[in-house]
């Protein structure tokens, strides 16, 4: 008796947990994409500070930022939802460089694909290194 | 502690590296704290411990790119499984109170990344947190679901294994 109680909770619970993960996963997974059509302001800065690149890109409705790089920039690679390169810009393989993402020139605490965007937004993209402190 | 011991371990950290490893297109998916509950549980503190000290280690040179500032943290939040499991929480066998034990190993082991991440980063914790979120309930809900489904079959043949080799010695 006890065990049959136990193996109908295990179950629910099991089908309770399943869902939950599902809902977390198409959440992760899932990207923000454009309310209304703009243009935005992408710069690339490189390791030194200079400036390699800015360009001013319109967008459509339902663009998705990732979309829009890609579209737009040569040698653009993800890993795991990260940019790990675009143009001449490298992640490198131990973590000593990587690229900073910086919407108006606040840091972004989100990933790329969850940065909200609008008519106007800038997004920086720096090269930095990775200084153990 | 016997060759056979030095032996088991060697295999059970292998088994918990290679399943990180291969789990990686899963995002924060992983077997980690069903292993470790299990091991805590089968093994004791003692060699538990040095499980995850090899394995933290091999993590960092690994996946953490040789950087050792996490190492401590990664070590402070998996260590905790054996010591609980061998203390506070010894007498629990139920596959669903483990379980559920899961669920907080993972959030206390996601917790602890907040300390260095927040001083390298420079971000506050509730940013920390906020961004992090969803991947912490990925991690609580698989370890959660693995040792609700996996502990009891798992503990089973660990038991058939080391009482087989009990017997051939």
């Amino acid at each position: 008796m006890k065990n049959k109680k136990n193996f109908i909770l295990t179950i629910i619970l099991s089908l309770v947990g399943v869902a939950i993960l599902a809902v977390a996963i198409y959440f992760i997974k899932d990207s923000y994409q454009s309310e209304a059509a703009g243009q935005i302001q992408i710069v690339l800065i490189d390791l030194d500070g200079n400036i390699e690149s800015d360009k001013k890109i319109s967008f459509e409705e339902g663009d998705k930022l990732a979309d829009i790089l890609e579209a737009n920039y040569d040698n653009v690679t993800f890993e795991d939802g990260m940019l790990m390169s675009i143009e001449g810009f490298t992640t490198a393989h131990d973590w000593s460089t990587f690229i900073s993402i910086y919407v108006d020139d606040e840091m972004s605490i989100v990933g790329l694909s969850d940065i909200v965007f609008i008519d106007g937004t800038k997004i920086s993209l720096v090269m930095t290194e990775f200084i153990y402190e | 502690m016997t060759i056979k011991d030095i032996a088991i371990i060697v295999v059970l950290t292998a088994i918990l590296f290679a399943q990180e490893a291969l789990l990686t297109f899963l995002p924060n998916f992983q077997l980690t704290v069903f292993l470790l509950v299990l091991y805590s549980k089968k093994l004791g503190l003692l060699k538990t411990s040095l499980i995850i000290l090899v394995h933290a280690i091999l993590d960092t040179m690994i996946f953490g790119a040789m950087n050792f500032i996490y190492l401590p943290f990664i070590l402070m939040g998996w260590i905790l499984i054996p010591i609980t499991l061998n203390t506070i929480f010894k007498k629990v066998e139920s596959n669903i109170i483990l379980s559920l034990l899961g669920i907080l190993f993972s959030l206390l082991y996601s917790w602890i990344y907040i300390i260095p991440s927040v001083w390298l980063l420079d971000i506050g914790v509730l940013e920390y947190l906020a961004a992090d979120l969803l991947w912490e309930v990925v991690l609580a809900i698989s370890s959660f679901l693995t040792i609700l489904l996996l502990y009891n079959p798992c503990s089973r043949l660990f038991d058939r294994i080391l009482n087989n080799n009990q017997a051939i010695e």
